[in-house]
């Protein structure tokens, strides 16, 4: 009984940070805090001095962007993937470095009142947001470049998948938000577990299965935003 | 604690249990009553044994987690808990894709165009080169051709001065050896005819002693 109740304790427990109308997750906000200085300082660190040939950490932000634009090329296309590098740029960096902190840094040494500090891809409402703004991201980028022929692409390629097509729209925020959520709280539970129950060796390759999830599901998220948003400029005939 | 709160759900379970079998079956109640008995006491000595176990194991968790056992009073998890967190956490994506872009796909990406840009058109020259480089082929080789001519033309002027110089230095010595075989020539005839001018009276002489004797 007792040894269900500990392990399952950190599961959707939360810092909560109350005015008199709103609340929000403390946990969260601290950590996506971190995340968000820790970028800004490898960006000022290693852009602030640009050579034609790079030294140190420029090696590091050049490779990065390359990856980048090379998601951005392959899913939305040669003439118009430039003005999404920085949308999938920074999707791919925040969710990558949250999801490593989590599995690499130990969060968990610094005590809260309540709930713990983890990756801020372990909240839903971060994974959430990041859906949302993806979907707002594909239609904008559609109707900026259709107008309102875009909404063509409902009866496409026949009337009656227009159900379908609707349904889509909703299934995709929905199967990117749960998709990165799920996978993200998972490794950290069952690593969590197994250093409550043999906190010796064995949670080790489960560590660097979480190491290769994390890594795999930001470039997922990245991919799949930019394969929407490509969805939605492509011409339909 | 854990084991007396449960043999009072027990034994009230029990009691509710003979209640209802007294009701249903009423000359079956005490072989009934008895079997329940033992199966509860049975379990009751299972139960004992179990919260025993979880206490040791739970006690060591305890001991090994403190922070995590307060938590166990507080109020059940929610994972899906949306609140204001979300909006918070979409404004802090938006500012960090302008900070970005600002200071790193930006500039970055301006460089890596730079540098492309930069190796294409140095691609491109050396391509233009191919044609320069078969231009100064031709011209050296050119050279090396007109190299070759002018050193034969060199080397027969050369043969035919050098022939002309021979002959002419031939001829000289020929006629200074001609001269001197002239001069030579005459000399001795010169000398043969002084010789032969001087003998004469010393001849007539001997002649006529020769004469004088004889006769």
């Amino acid at each position: 009984m007792n040894l269900a109740t500990i392990a399952s304790l950190s599961v959707g427990q939360h810092l909560y940070w109350r005015t008199e109308s709103v609340a929000v997750h403390g946990e969260t906000l601290l950590t996506s805090w971190f995340i968000l200085g820790l970028l800004g300082i490898v960006s000022i660190a290693g852009n602030s001095n640009l050579k034609s040939i790079p030294e140190g950490l420029q090696n590091v932000t050049e490779f990065s962007l390359e990856f980048i634009r090379d998601i951005a090329k392959t899913q939305i296309g040669e003439e118009e993937h430039k003005e999404w590098v920085p949308f999938i740029g920074t999707i791919f960096l925040f969710i990558f470095v949250s999801n490593w902190s989590g599995a690499l840094l130990p969060w968990r040494v610094i005590e809260l009142p309540n709930g713990e500090l983890g990756a801020p891809t372990n909240d839903i409402n971060t994974t959430a947001a990041l859906a949302l703004l993806t979907s707002i991201a594909y239609f904008y980028a559609g109707i900026a470049k259709k107008g309102i022929s875009y909404f063509k692409r409902y009866v496409e390629p026949a009337p009656f998948l227009l159900p379908i097509n609707v349904l889509e729209d909703f299934t995709k925020p929905l199967s990117l938000c749960f998709r990165l959520f799920g996978n993200i709280l998972a490794d950290e539970l069952v690593v969590g577990v197994l250093l409550l129950l043999v906190p010796l060796l064995v949670p080790v390759p489960l560590m660097l299965l979480g190491l290769f999830t994390s890594a795999i599901q930001a470039l997922v998220f990245a991919t799949l935003a930019g394969a929407y948003i490509g969805e939605s400029l492509e011409d339909h005939h | 604690m854990n084991a007396a709160s449960r043999s009072v759900t027990a034994t009230s379970a029990k009691k509710a249990f003979l209640a209802s079998a007294r009701r249903v079956a009423a000359t079956r109640v005490v072989r009934t009553s008895a079997k329940a008995t033992s199966t509860f006491t049975f379990g009751k000595d299972l139960q004992n044994k179990l919260a025993l176990a979880s206490k040791t194991v739970g006690a060591q968790l305890l001991l090994a987690l403190p922070a995590l056992a307060e938590e166990a009073e507080k109020e059940p998890g929610k994972l899906f808990d949306f609140d204001f967190t979300l909006p918070i956490m979409a404004v802090q994506f938006l500012v960090l894709m302008v900070f970005l872009d600002k200071t790193w796909f930006s500039p970055v990406g301006k460089v890596l165009d730079d540098r492309d840009e930069n190796l294409r058109n140095i691609l491109s020259g050396v391509q233009d080169n191919t044609g320069d480089v078969k231009k100064m082929e031709d011209e050296a080789s050119k050279v090396v051709a007109d190299a070759r001519t002018e050193a034969a033309n060199l080397i027969t002027d050369a043969k035919k001065s050098a022939e002309t110089e021979g002959t002419e230095k031939l001829a000289a010595l020929k006629k200074k050896l001609d001269a001197q075989y002239e001069a030579a020539s005459a000399q001795l005839v010169k000398e043969e005819d002084d010789a032969r001018k001087a003998l004469e009276p010393e001849i007539e002489k001997l002649a006529k002693q020769i004469v004088e004797k004889v006769a």
